[in-house]
């Protein structure tokens, strides 16, 4: 075990060794006073901390308390239990600690002759108020999304969850960013092995910093390419995943709230299908998953037709196909890939320009692709038609567009190799890589396969309430897991 | 690899799926010239007589696992037969890539006969043997679940093929049944029996399964024989004489099938039906690598799924060329006596040592 780094009974020993650690640090503020005789300093992070209410609620009460004690222990002990007004304080002795408290925008009061110290929790820094999440945006439910400090998001899940029964643990991961990570689960909901594995996969991460979920991503979630950590900007979501047995993640810095083990019929699910009635939440349900099938296959079955098996399609469908694809230079696999290019070009264009330049983007790209392309016969007003409703059927699963992308131009490409039948065994591929993963060892396909029927009442139909809220289904009882049931 | 180093439990559902695509698959590919008979209403008797045949097959490995459930048929080669044991192993293991031989040769003929001609077979069967190794890799687990998927496919394709044709069918279609004798339905049952290693991977996989078992088999089979016997019904009733002309009369029929304003559904209903080849190859070679390790060891049996792979597309791209190697593995007399004593035989074998052990155990 490392020596415990532990404060010194001279004050100057430790103003030294702050002074040091802090050194060329603008933000680092210190004020020297003298408590009665006594000399005393004052720690605190410029930005992070409340100005007002350390002038007020510390250093006011401190300077006009009657302190009347000699040592410098008893004055320490006088001002600890008598002397302030701030609700969130701790003793600290190590001076690892009050450097770690000091970087989460505490303040901290030293004495000399003592080798103890007080840190207030007088947080002060500026951040986002709680908005509406806007990758997440729902018709009904909750207006509130995660913010950026973590301990707001907390809150915002504790309020939803009056329980002592709901646990939140602290850890620290990034060796310089030093960024607070909370692990939150309902004790009596969860597998304590799945904890176990969560908690064993956080402490192994060695990474210098975490500025994102996407940092810590890669070190929990399963091999497959559809993604086995589920990420949400709504509390609500959240606290409904932590209900089924499910670990959410909490990182400092970012409104992703990361959730393990997410399962991939999760990616279908949204929490409007539990605000809106049964019946037209299996509807959407049932939506979602064709746009699913229609987003990663229709390029591909669309060339693969085309080129290998026009004699699936009705006469006068095709017709019209081989009319527009006639006065077009490219075979089709190459402009669909070129028109899927196109289009995946716009869309970063979209995401990564100022907002007030998106609009010009879209006119672009639409005139482009839109307009100019078709009439000037570089591609088929098919095959355009084909990609936007690919396109717009990516949309409706957000969650699942990165691997889609990916899948598509494959599939594009496979079909115009080997027809039908190789957009079937990529098929086959997709389906076992889907079925292969274990999250946390449960399976990745669970409850479509293995197959179970109570599962299902949540998957491709949404049941009722009624039915929803007799048993909670936790996530560890799902057929084909491999993990201890609590 | 990820069947292998640790515990893996699967459902009887399952296990009985994969079964069932591997019979359901091989459908696709049958015909007059391999059945040996001119009359398809035979093959109704022969698809009979092969549902009773397979109940009385299994009989000896039942047994045998009931003695022991938790060894499979290799492990009960070991306990019973001592070092002799690895025998079994390099049995199966060449049993199995036998079975992959056959299987993929006979897609590959029917791909390059019946499907698109402009892709080359070998391309396609390259294509089918990367996924089926990537499915083995990924151990039996993945392989059972995929096919619990993709069974629901199948079975919803094969449903609509006979919903479609069965206004299509015609009574005076139907030949009498035995019209040229009972051998030829005897000939259909044996061939039947030979294309089929269900027993064979029942013997290594039923230690790992969980549910009901017997009931699963049994469904299993009454499941297999009812499709085969409907689907040569359809077959005989929609095309009648027809199909004796044809290399593949099923595909003949499903290229019948229509939906509304498209028709030619073939490829539709073939690409979903197809998709179950891989999934019946990759078990094969998930098998053939739990075999090898038994007696090389665990990156010995990794390798394998390579080797095995690499071993059936050779072969099965040499009888593309070779009439002589055709009529020698599609036939019922190479792989029948093979298949009956991986399925019988040698849990007949086993069952008997274990007799005899316990006698002397006994008289000791």
């Amino acid at each position: 075990m490392p020596t415990p780094n532990l404060l010194s009974k001279s004050l100057l020993d430790n103003l030294i060794y702050f002074k040091g650690i802090f050194d060329e640090c603008m933000d680092f503020m210190l004020r020297e006073f003298t408590i009665t005789g006594t000399k005393a300093a004052f720690l605190a992070i410029d930005g992070l901390v409340n100005k007002q209410v350390i002038a007020q609620g510390i250093l006011n009460p401190i300077l006009k308390a009657p302190i009347l004690e000699l040592t410098p222990d008893e004055k320490f002990n006088y001002i600890r239990d008598n002397a302030l007004a701030t609700a969130d304080q701790t003793q600290l002795v190590s001076r690892d600690d009050i450097v770690d408290r000091l970087m989460s925008g505490f303040a901290v009061l030293l004495l000399d002759g003592c080798s103890r110290s007080i840190a207030f929790g007088v947080q002060g820094f500026q951040m986002r108020s709680i908005s509406e999440p806007s990758g997440e945006v729902m018709q009904r439910g909750s207006r509130e999304g995660f913010v950026e400090p973590y301990l707001i998001n907390i809150s915002m899940i504790r309020r939803r969850m009056r329980t002592p029964d709901l646990k939140f643990e602290r850890m620290i991961i990034g060796s310089t960013s030093q960024t607070s990570v909370a692990i939150c689960y309902l004790n009596s909901a969860v597998s304590k092995e799945l904890l176990a594995r969560v908690r064993a996969g956080l402490r192994r991460i060695d990474l210098p910093s975490v500025f994102a979920s996407g940092y810590l991503s890669p070190f929990l979630e399963n091999k497959s390419i559809f993604n086995g950590v589920g990420l949400s900007e709504r509390p609500d979501t959240v606290c409904g995943k932590i209900m089924e047995g499910r670990v959410a993640i909490i990182i400092d810095g970012t409104p992703n709230v990361m959730v393990v083990p997410h399962l991939f019929v999760e990616n279908f699910q949204s929490f409007d299908d539990y605000t809106t009635r049964p019946f037209y939440a299996t509807f959407t349900r049932i939506l979602k998953y064709i746009a699913f099938f229609l987003a990663m296959f229709l390029p591909g079955f669309y060339v693969a037709v085309v080129t290998f098996h026009p004699e699936l399609l009705p006469e006068a469908l095709l017709s019209k196909v081989a009319q527009a694809e006639a006065t077009t230079p490219f075979p089709i696999a190459l402009e669909a890939i070129v028109i899927h290019l196109i289009y995946e070009i716009m869309r970063e264009a979209g995401l990564r320009v100022p907002r007030p330049l998106s609009h010009a983007v879209s006119i672009v790209g639409a005139l482009v692709i839109g307009d100019t392309a078709v009439s000037a016969g570089l591609i088929g007003a098919p095959t355009l038609f084909i990609v936007a409703m690919t396109a717009l059927s990516g949309y409706v699963t957000p969650d699942l567009y990165q691997p889609i992308a990916i899948c598509r131009f494959l599939f594009i490409v496979i079909g115009g190799i080997c027809g039908l039948w190789g957009v079937m065994l990529g098929f086959g591929f997709v389906m076992i890589n889907i079925c292969a993963e274990s999250v946390y060892g449960m399976p990745f396909s669970a409850p479509i396969s293995p197959f179970s029927l109570r599962g299902m009442r949540d998957v491709v139909i949404r049941a009722s309430w009624k039915i929803l809220g007799r048993r909670t289904e936790h996530v560890q009882d799902l057929p084909g897991a491999h993990i201890k049931k609590y | 690899m990820a069947g292998h180093g640790k515990e893996h439990f699967i459902s009887a559902y399952q296990l009985f799926s994969v079964l069932f695509i591997g019979r359901i698959v091989i459908l696709v590919t049958i015909n007059s010239g391999l059945a040996g008979n001119e009359n398809f209403s035979d093959l109704i008797a022969a698809s009979l007589w092969m549902f009773l045949a397979t109940f009385v097959m299994v009989i000896p490995l039942w047994l045998l696992t009931r003695k022991r459930p938790a060894l499979n048929i290799l492990d009960q080669g070991y306990y019973l037969l001592g070092r002799a044991g690895i025998i079994l192993p390099v049995f199966y293991a060449i049993y199995f890539v036998s079975v992959n031989w056959y299987y993929l040769s006979v897609f590959q003929l029917f791909s390059a006969n019946v499907m698109d001609p402009r892709t080359p077979a070998w391309v396609i069967a390259a294509a089918v043997l990367v996924v089926a190794c990537y499915g083995a890799y990924k151990g039996v687990e993945a392989i059972v679940r995929t096919a619990g998927i993709i069974l629901v496919l199948i079975c919803a394709g094969t449903i609509f093929m006979i919903c479609s044709l069965f206004f299509k069918m015609d009574a005076g279609n139907f030949e009498p049944m035995f019209y040229e004798g009972a051998g030829g339905s005897l000939y259909g049952a044996i061939l039947f029996l030979c294309r089929s290693s269900s027993i064979s991977v029942m013997a290594l996989l039923l230690p790992i399964v969980k549910g009901k078992r017997k009931l699963g088999f049994s469904i299993w089979n009454l499941g297999v024989w009812l499709v085969m016997t409907v689907v040569f019904l359809i077959m005989i009733g929609v095309a009648g004489d027809f199909l004796k002309m044809q290399i593949f009369p099923l595909y003949t029929v499903t290229a019948m099938a229509e939906l509304g304003p498209f028709q030619r559904l073939d490829a539709v209903f073939l690409g979903v039906w197809l998709t179950g080849l891989f999934i019946k190859i990759a078990m094969d070679l998930y098998l053939v690598s739990l075999c090898v390790t038994r007696f090389l060891g665990e990156k010995a049996g990794r390798i394998s799924i390579l080797a095995g792979a690499a071993i059936t597309g050779i072969v099965a791209q040499l009888a593309m060329g070779s009439r002589e190697l055709q009529a020698l593995f599609f036939g019922p007399w190479l792989f029948f006596p093979i298949t009956l004593t991986a399925a019988f035989l040698i849990p007949l074998f086993l069952l008997l040592m274990d007799k005899i052990q316990s006698k002397r155990r006994a008289g000791k």
